[in-house]
């Protein structure tokens, strides 16, 4: 072909796309005349392009990433390496892969270091390597993980080690500090191993808590001894700068001279790049010790360079001023181990040893002694949740005890099992067990008895009983065919990998069925109760796996597209056919088409289309009915539009069950296939409603509480299970640091403005910048707020009850409200006064209106609407009329200027960062410092420039400012938790000083049962 | 990553472009190094409802391999358009290594049914798709440039723009028929 070919070629092809696609063929019949050669080319290039669906969504560097993730899963499973025999993935560092595996002599599972070739091929950092795992191995005790063997098979370098299922120091750390008998426990444990260690003559030179496990039974295992100079990888972190920085540089070695190790855990004389012996081991145990009870490590700078800085010159603040109640002895040992210099430090660890073990065995005495001392308050924070729970509950079940004492008539006992719920809400679950049982012993069971002759009470005899109080995520229930046992997914206690597990209820541990390093999710039993059928999803594909239910070999029986895994986990189900004979799916014949539901054969693994949704509506989540005659789905429609939908598994008529358009993330058949029982926010936040098959209003479904998902109900009927999650998030305020701190890199403490134990969120202040207002569901549903702007008087300015909102917004005069709000299946934009009253609708169209903006005369509002198919920017004028369309590109939540000249928006799909138009119209164009802004919609326009929060991989995302007078962009601090996804996160008061953002400061994930459901 | 780290890349990216090999040899690693911080997070598993930071993620990379901010306003529509020369010349040189490793019997064969779940349109294969851009350079280089700049540099359509000194449509125009005429390309010789 010649490029004058290709341009002819090239404009027909432009030129055919402004038709519509059935006229496209039409056009080029005529335009390329007798040339039919030339049409077919066309037409060819036409069929290979796809609006939607572009060939390269993702720049190659993704891409190649995918494919390293790929190849590295794909190659290493199930592969053999001299007699080890790999089991799993457990993590990967700069230095290689470390995968689960099993010892084919010994029968036992060990942990195998996989070393990557550019290290391997390094023959003098391989004899390094090689000497240290030597001298490791020779250390033999329990608190140091065992080195079993350093070989090689064929070119793969391997290093074998006694494999440890606990978490990390750095896992547990980021849940908060520890108690005090906590950090006296793991301290003088990890003490024991570097003592044990010192008397072999070796030195860790890398104690930080990413290279300390500590076990489910509490026993802690220091890793990595000896490998500290080559800064290795433990199972849970992220590969940190640290590790990055000693795999690039070619010389790494131990003389002096050579800094090593993470900086924030490095002695002074490390740090200076002196000889180290044992006392540096005692500095970093130090702030290790000081970290786990305040929660920070006590020298922090933004660079590594900063963090040294603090390190050789400053003095950390004392314990005493930062956790209340330390005993004085504590502060003193922690003071001692944190001296400059090396000589006034301890010398020994074992003086150190001494020293904890007093400390504990004072505090222990003093516990049996029935003081209460303040510290030994802090010592009744046992380490077991159940206990500690228990503790802080004790005022709750003061409260709980008055209920069940009332519960003389039925509203005594509805409040009670509200209660019970909403303490499952607010608290871990182990402690409503106890209240529950308390409660049961306290007469609830007489006086339930008592009442359970009597008919028409909805809430008789019903027991609510936590199923799962794990650690991490637990969700999608799924009853065993005689009820007996719950199988359900979970991502292990550090959120990491979720796998399927088994539980008896009533007893028992969950057993685990898979392994694989893919999400494995939403089981479904086969009729006769001895398979697990289930969703293996990774980022290149989704497989339908089946597996024993009692554990052993899975086997594949097909895949689907793999682009439900856009979707939260949560939501992506199939179901089991009552025959035996067939597995509803979500699925799609390729990628030009919608999802519809397909019956995958178990037998043949071959499929059959069951429905296939409109243009822009995908189904998923098939259940099927009890006798299988029918399943029922979930349709969604755009921008989270979701109906339940009924049809006849051997053809017939389609017919839809509900018509709210709100979310529905799962859903259920009662066991006389009657009703479905599904999860919506029809009621503001997420509840259980039940819906009759034959049509009707749905109803709540009594006992279950809010935050509740995933409903799955047993074959006989009794029994209902269903996840609740929950988030705790709070607006923080950071005020901005002093131009001379700021210049040292010193930023101040974020403080907590806002908080409630439920969702607090969208902070905007006023004007004036003596209020702030906000959204906060601690009413029940999503309410607007406003509060002084220290967090005092709050008040509640809607009473919506049941509907989305969002945006709360200040119009310029300080007056009004803008916000959003969706009580019906779309959303809109209101307005109400600041003082509260009837919210007013701007918009009324059927189209998605949302994230309102005023400009700064006041007169217009911005808001983003898909009433042209997608998202864009559009405006209306603040006393109502004719709305227009501003952006051309994609609009998301836009801002003017200052001045009122330019629009400042995001786009809410594609990359990040933020573009910025003329007001009047023009080109839009993207702001080129701004690259990684608009993230979590955690941005606002201010006087002098934009605050915004942008994404760090390796560390906190970062609060930054960019000036409008010298286009720079300067770093104000770092978000503590995560950032609050969806609802905006970022407010500046008027003079610039504070800034107030939400985040994310506790999430729950459990699986809730209720016995003797109707 | 410490300031004077960034310097060196915009140094090394430089001094790439003025023709010296060993800095190829140096910048290399420091991509892999971003490539294993990406796969990393594909294998630790996206949690729930956390799509949008995969995208966070790859450009947090692109921005940690080169500091727009250290490199000067004028050039920087330069600096764009060699780095992503570079990326193209890195990254399919990895993919090139990955075939071969696979070839050597290194890592065991993926089933075929496996094989097949990894369509084109998911995962294009980086050095068939290298060799068909080498095609398209000849039939329209500004094409070739504008894939060059998009998908190896991770460019939005605006800064191509400002690194072709042409207009944003035609920049659009130019990516949708390169993109149809690749993947044409690409489901040809599969």
């Amino acid at each position: 072909m010649t490029p004058e070919r290709y341009k002819r070629i090239g404009q027909l092809f432009d030129q055919a796309l402004e038709f519509v696609p059935e006229d496209r063929a039409d056009f080029l019949k005529q335009a390329s005349g007798d040339d039919a050669e030339l049409c077919a080319e066309v037409q060819k290039l036409l069929s290979n392009y796809s609006e939607s669906e572009e060939f390269l969504p993702r720049p190659a560097l993704d891409v190649a990433a995918k494919q390293m993730a790929q190849n590295q899963t794909a190659s290493a499973l199930r592969k053999q390496i001299g007699h080890y025999q790999i089991l799993s993935l457990l993590g990967v560092g700069g230095m290689g892969v470390v995968y689960l595996a099993e010892d084919a002599r010994l029968r036992r599972k060990v942990a195998l270091k996989l070393l990557t070739d550019n290290i391997a091929q390094d023959k003098g950092r391989l004899r390094r390597f090689e000497q240290e795992a030597f001298s490791a191995s020779a250390l033999n005790h329990p608190n140091i993980l065992t080195i079993f063997e350093f070989g090689a098979e064929g070119d793969t370098h391997f290093l074998a080690s006694e494999f440890v299922e606990g978490e990390t120091l750095r896992a547990r750390l980021q849940r908060g500090p520890l108690p005090l008998d906590e950090v006296l426990d793991i301290g003088l444990q990890t003490a024991q191993a570097l003592a044990a260690a010192n008397d072999a003559g070796i030195v860790h030179r890398d104690m930080k808590p990413e290279n300390i496990m500590v076990r489910a039974d509490g026993l802690v295992k220091v890793l990595d001894f000896g490998l500290a100079k080559l800064t290795e990888i433990s199972r849970d972190s992220n590969p940190s700068d640290s590790d990055i920085r000693t795999l690039q540089l070619p010389h790494t070695n131990t003389h002096p001279g050579a800094v090593l190790g993470t900086p924030n855990y490095m002695s002074p004389e490390q740090a200076r790049g002196l000889p180290v012996d044992a006392r540096t081991d005692i500095f970093s145990l130090g702030i290790i010790l000081y970290e786990m009870s305040t929660g920070k490590t006590p020298f922090v700078g933004e660079t590594a360079s900063d963090v040294i800085a603090e390190i050789l010159k400053s003095e950390p603040a004392p314990l005493g001023s930062l956790i209340a109640g330390v005993p004085r002895e504590f502060e003193r040992i922690v003071e001692q181990t944190l001296r400059k210099s090396c000589e006034e430090r301890y010398q020994e660890i074992k003086d150190l040893l001494t020293d904890l073990r007093d400390l504990k065995s004072d505090l222990d005495f003093q516990i049996k002694l029935g003081r209460s001392s303040p510290s030994g308050e802090t010592i009744l924070n046992r380490t077991d949740p159940q206990r500690r729970a228990v503790t802080n509950q004790t005022l709750n079940f003061n409260k709980a005890a008055s209920y069940v004492s009332a519960a003389h008539n039925a509203s005594g006992l509805e409040k009670f099992l509200k209660y019970l719920v909403g303490a499952t809400r607010r608290h871990k679950l182990a402690a409503v067990l106890t209240l529950a049982s308390l409660a049961a012993g306290a007469g609830l069971v007489l006086w339930l008895s008592k009442f359970g002759q009597q008919q028409d009470l909805p809430l008789a005899a019903a027991r609510v009983i936590p199923f799962t109080t794990l650690a991490g995520a637990a969700d999608q229930p799924a009853f065993s065919p005689d009820g007996n046992q719950i199988a359900f997914a979970w991502n292990g206690a550090n959120g990491e990998n979720l796998d399927l597990y088994v539980k008896l209820i009533g007893a028992g541990t969950p057993l685990r069925l898979t392994t694989d390093p893919a999400e494995d999710i939403s089981p479904a039993w086969s009729p006769d109760g001895r398979y697990l059928a289930f969703i293996r999803r990774s980022p290149v594909e989704n497989a339908i796996f089946i597996v024993p239910a009692l554990g052993g070999a899975e086997r594949k029986l097909g895949q689907t597209e793999p682009s439900l895994s856009r979707q939260a986990w949560s939501q992506c189900r199939l179901s089991w056919s009552p025959d035996g004979k067939f597995l509803a799916i979500s699925d799609r014949a390729s990628p030009q088409e919608r999802y519809g539901i397909f019956l995958l054969s178990v037998e043949e693994g071959d499929k059959q289309r069951l429905t296939s949704p409109p243009e822009s509506f995908g189904d998923d989540a098939p259940a099927f009915s009890p006798d299988g005659q029918n399943v029922v789905f979930i349709r969604s429609g755009s921008f989270s539009s979701e109906d339940l939908y009924l049809i006849p598994t051997h053809g017939g008529e389609l017919r839809q069950l509900t018509t709210d358009g709100l979310r529905i993330p799962s859903l259920a058949w009662t066991a006389n296939g009657r009703e479905i029982v599904f999860s919506s926010n029809r009621g503001g936040g997420f509840s259980l409603w039940r819906v009759a098959v034959s049509g009707g209003t749905p109803e709540r479904v009594a006992v279950t509480g809010q935050n509740a998902y995933s409903p799955a109900i047993s074959r006989q009927g009794n029994r209902l299970a269903y996840n609740v999650s929950s988030l705790d998030s709070n607006i923080v305020r950071l005020d901005r640091a002093s131009p001379t701190n700021q210049a040292a890199g010193r930023q101040n403490s974020p403080t907590k403005l806002i908080s409630s134990t439920r969702q607090d969120h969208s902070p905007q202040f006023s004007p004036d910048g003596s209020k702030v207002v906000f959204v906060s569901d601690r009413s029940g549903s999503d309410e607007i707020w406003v509060c002084e702007s220290n967090g005092s008087n709050p008040a509640q300015l809607t009473f919506l009850e049941g509907t989305v909102v969002g945006t709360p917004r200040w119009s310029p005069d300080g007056q009004q409200i803008l916000f959003d709000a969706r009580p019906a299946g779309n959303s809109d934009i209101y307005v109400m006064s600041a003082k509260g009253g009837k919210p007013r609708a701007l918009t009324l169209e059927p189209s998605h209106d949302v994230i309102p903006s005023w400009s700064r005369d006041g007169r217009w509002i911005y808001f983003c609407s898909n009433r042209s198919g997608d998202f864009q920017t559009w405006r209306v004028p603040a006393d109502g009329g004719q709305a227009t369309q501003v952006t051309a590109h994609g609009g998301f939540e836009a801002f003017e200027s200052p001045d009122g000249q330019l629009l400042y928006y995001t786009k809410g799909r594609g990359p990040g960062g933020i573009w910025q138009m003329p007001v009047a119209g023009g080109e839009e164009r993207q702001v080129p410092e701004l690259l990684t802004a608009g993230y979590w919609r955690y941005w606002a326009v201010q006087e002098q420039g934009i605050y915004f929060v942008a994404p760090v991989a390796s560390g906190r995302p970062a609060i930054k400012f960019f000036s409008f007078a010298t286009r720079r962009v300067m770093q104000l601090g770092v978000i503590e938790r995560d950032p609050l996804q969806g609802p905006p996160g970022l407010t500046v008061s008027p003079d610039g000083r504070s800034v107030l953002y939400a985040q994310a400061d506790q999430s729950i994930s459990d699986i809730i049962l209720i016995e003797n459901f109707r | 990553m410490a300031p004077s780290e960034r310097l060196n890349i915009t140094q090394l990216l430089v001094a790439w472009n003025h023709g010296d090999q060993d800095a190829l040899a140096q910048l290399t690693p420091l991509v892999y190094r971003e490539l294993h911080r990406l796969a990393h997070g594909y294998l630790a598993g996206e949690r729930r409802g956390h799509v949008l930071q995969t995208t966070a993620l790859v450009n947090e990379a692109f921005a940690r391999l080169i500091d727009w901010q250290q490199v000067e306003w004028q050039s920087r529509a330069h600096f764009f358009g060699v780095s992503a020369t570079l990326m193209r010349h890195i990254l399919v040189q990895f993919a090139r290594e990955q075939q071969a490793a696979k070839r050597g019997g290194k890592a065991i064969q993926v089933s075929l049914s496996e094989a097949v779940a990894v369509t084109t349109r998911h995962n294009p294969d980086l050095v068939a798709l290298d060799d068909a851009l080498t095609t398209l350079e000849k039939l329209d280089a500004r094409q070739a440039r504008t894939v060059e700049l998009r998908f190896f540099g991770g460019l939005s359509l605006e800064e191509a723009a400002e690194v072709l000194r042409v207009s944003v449509s035609t920049v659009r125009r130019d990516w949708r028929i390169a993109q149809a005429w690749l993947h044409q390309q690409l489901s040809a010789t599969a």
